[in-house]
């Protein structure tokens, strides 16, 4: 699911506030009508969704866990279908909802915009919601004289920098079904702040306590298959197996190092792959194993053996064992020439340099 | 004939000649057009081609004073209309002498041929030109003139050198009784040696630029093919169209028609997004625009870095297959 073929078909945006000092909620301004935008716009608008939604983007496809009466599906399922009045009614539900869930009294106020729309092919229809903040910046402002002066800005929003805007798009996956809430439906959000390490408990009133979403149970699996296929890939690639050391530690230094709660194929590629052929290759290979282009929740458990140690096979059964995110410090590997054999040719050996002396030997 | 026939005759007569000159030049123009593709006519010829009706001084001077012991000298001068294709490469000359043999409302003669001439004289450097005569084949009616079977219409066929050297040379040498020194003599035929040699490396050239671009012209065709069958609106080739084809020859595989139609295939939606754009934006009516959405489906880092214009024109071809181009 990567959101192309994006239409936008209807918008309407509530603001919203921060709560008083006293933790009191301060009731949204309600949007009164639908906003037209003209192609430019729409196409701009759409670009804010490709940069923080499409495939390569933090987007993550969470699991809706909240179905109730007020939930934000059972708005948006109502929303797909409503009239454009209806539409405008009860989207103000939804700027309620997310008002109650900005509990904290830290978390800044806001334009909600709520559109439904299409994406995929063959179309799906789509409701998304975003919570922008605002900011500021300048413009430049032409006087009546035809001088050109600084004019500034405080209201911007939805402006390319994503670390302002939060979304989350239901999207219709089957609209046949006749199975209860969520069946039918999937969801999925971007937030940097799920993205940027240790920032969960800052982002869980949005896509938690507004969306009803949860992290999905299937992150332990996914986990899992991207370290394999990932290490499938690079037993595949045409390169000596000692080339291919600092690609096997990178993807464990990636999974088990790496701060990000998130693991992701063109974010893996971008840092560890050198060129981009390589890249390229690799999220094809991805893709083709079914590996959700946008992100996963890293969970290692399923994986946590793999990733402790890092075992290397040499030829006559010579094996070696070290701690896998370590590995990089404490051994070091190297393809030598050896000595001519019998044939008159000269065999590939091993040199093995380990930090550290004999502790242990049975 | 005296001069006085010839005058009241070429006075008659002239109406017939124009449209008879019109009339030829259109039919090989049109002809042409298909000819040079994907060159635009204006492109192929270097000069507009335009009729020229022969002064009444000039034919009755040619008629009657310079020797020229004509029979019957008002019909046996042939160029009283003539016209003149200028190209810009000999073997250019060849594709307008085919479209010209072709047709059936005029027989075709050629009365100067300065491969023929070279052969015959090889030693001179003289005034070359490619010289046709036509005739009507049949009675004709243009415009409501009738043209008689058997009018005749000169055309010239030269490249640009070889017209440069004309336009220095005809006007004083060719028809001039009174012959230039030797030594002028002797830089002009230079000079005609230095042209001769200079069109067959022009020649050289283009054959040797026609090979390297040979897989980037394969690729424009495809793209081209391609883009009319479904966008269905004729693509146009600006410089742009080439930059890109040009800066993703290495990357795409032989099959790029399979691949492009496998892509559209999957993703058919990308045909109105492009037929929609087209109309206010450029890229989108240049076939290339097939190429970039194929390449950035196929291969989004390697088509980011090797983008050759600036990265607001590629994202929005990304975001349309649903890619975050920042990823990458």
């Amino acid at each position: 699911m990567s959101f192309d073929n994006l239409t936008i078909s209807r918008i309407v945006i509530h603001e919203i506030y921060k709560r008083t000092d006293e933790r009191d909620i301060v009731p949204p301004k309600y949007g009164t009508r639908l906003v037209i935008l003209d192609q430019e716009a729409v196409d701009a608008f759409c670009d804010r969704i490709h940069s923080a939604m499409g495939s390569a983007a933090k987007s993550m496809e969470l699991d809706i866990i909240q179905t109730g009466p007020d939930s934000s599906i059972t708005n948006a399922k109502f929303l797909v279908d409503a009239d454009d009045a209806l539409f405008i009614e009860r989207s103000r539900t939804i700027a309620d909802k997310l008002t109650d869930a900005q509990m904290r009294r830290n978390l800044p106020g806001g334009v909600l915009v709520v559109f439904t729309g299409t994406a995929s092919y063959p179309a799906k229809r789509i409701v998304g919601m975003i919570k922008a903040e605002t900011h500021n910046g300048f413009t430049r402002r032409v006087t009546d004289d035809g001088a050109i002066s600084l004019q500034f800005l405080k209201d911007l929003l939805l402006t390319p920098q994503t670390k302002l805007y939060k979304i989350g798009i239901f999207l219709q996956q089957d609209s046949q079904t006749v199975d209860p809430l969520p069946a039918g439906w999937q969801a999925f959000i971007y937030d940097d702040q799920i993205s940027a390490s240790n920032k969960l408990t800052a982002a869980q009133y949005f896509y938690e306590g507004f969306l009803g979403c949860g992290f999905p149970e299937t992150s332990a699996r996914r986990t899992r298959e991207f370290h394999d296929y990932t290490k499938e890939f690079i037993q595949k690639l045409d390169w000596s197996e000692d080339e291919k050391i600092d690609l096997h530690n990178a993807l464990v230094t990636y999974l088990k190092v790496d701060q990000s709660v998130t693991v992701q194929v063109s974010d893996f590629a971008h840092n560890y792959f050198p060129n981009s052929e390589m890249k390229d290759e690799y999220i094809r290979y991805m893709t083709e194993r079914d590996f959700p282009q946008v992100a996963v929740v890293k969970d290692t458990s399923d994986i946590s053996s793999a990733l402790k140690y890092r075992k290397v096979t040499f030829a006559g059964e010579v094996k070696l064992t070290a701690p896998a995110d370590r590995f990089k410090e404490l051994v070091q590997i190297r393809a030598i020439d050896g000595e001519i054999d019998e044939d008159g040719k000269v065999p590939k050996w091993t040199e093995v340099v380990i930090r550290g002396r004999i502790r242990n030997q049975e | 004939m005296n001069e006085f026939d010839i005058k009241s005759q070429w006075e008659s007569d002239r109406p017939i000649y124009e449209v008879w000159a019109k009339f030829v030049r259109d039919e090989i123009c049109g002809e042409l057009d298909s000819a040079v593709r994907p060159l635009t006519i204006g492109e192929f010829l270097r000069m507009p081609v335009m009729p020229r009706l022969k002064e009444i001084n000039s034919l009755i001077d040619k008629a009657l004073f310079r020797g020229k012991n004509y029979q019957d000298p008002y019909a046996e001068i042939t160029d009283k209309v003539g016209m003149r294709f200028v190209v810009l490469l000999t073997s250019d000359i060849k594709i307008i002498e085919d479209v010209i043999s072709v047709s059936t409302n005029w027989s075709t003669s050629k009365d100067r041929d300065y491969e023929e001439e070279r052969e015959a004289k090889p030693l001179e450097f003289a005034y070359q030109s490619v010289h046709y005569v036509v005739r009507a084949s049949r009675d004709l009616t243009v415009s409501a003139i009738t043209i008689p079977e058997g009018t005749p219409c000169e055309i010239q066929l030269r490249t640009l050198l070889q017209h440069a050297h004309s336009e220095l040379t005809h006007d004083s040498i060719y028809k001039s009784q009174r012959t230039a020194s030797p030594k002028t003599q002797r830089v002009i035929a230079r000079s005609m040696a230095l042209i001769e040699t200079t069109d067959d490396f022009f020649e050289q050239v283009v054959v040797e630029l026609g090979n390297a671009t040979e897989s980037e012209r394969n690729a424009t065709t495809v793209l081209d093919r391609v883009y009319r069958e479904y966008v269905k609106l004729v693509p146009e080739s600006q410089k742009s169209n080439l930059l890109i084809v040009d800066a993703f020859t290495d990357k795409f595989n032989e099959d790029i028609e399979g691949s492009l139609r496998d892509f559209l295939k999957r993703k058919p939606y990308v045909i109105d997004r492009i037929a929609q754009k087209a109309n206010d934006r450029h890229l989108y009516r240049q076939s290339a625009i097939l190429l970039i959405y194929l390449m950035a489906d196929l291969s989004p880092t390697v088509t980011k870095e090797l983008w050759p214009l600036t990265l607001d024109e590629l994202r929005p071809v990304y975001g349309d297959i649903g890619l975050s181009i920042d990823g990458f």
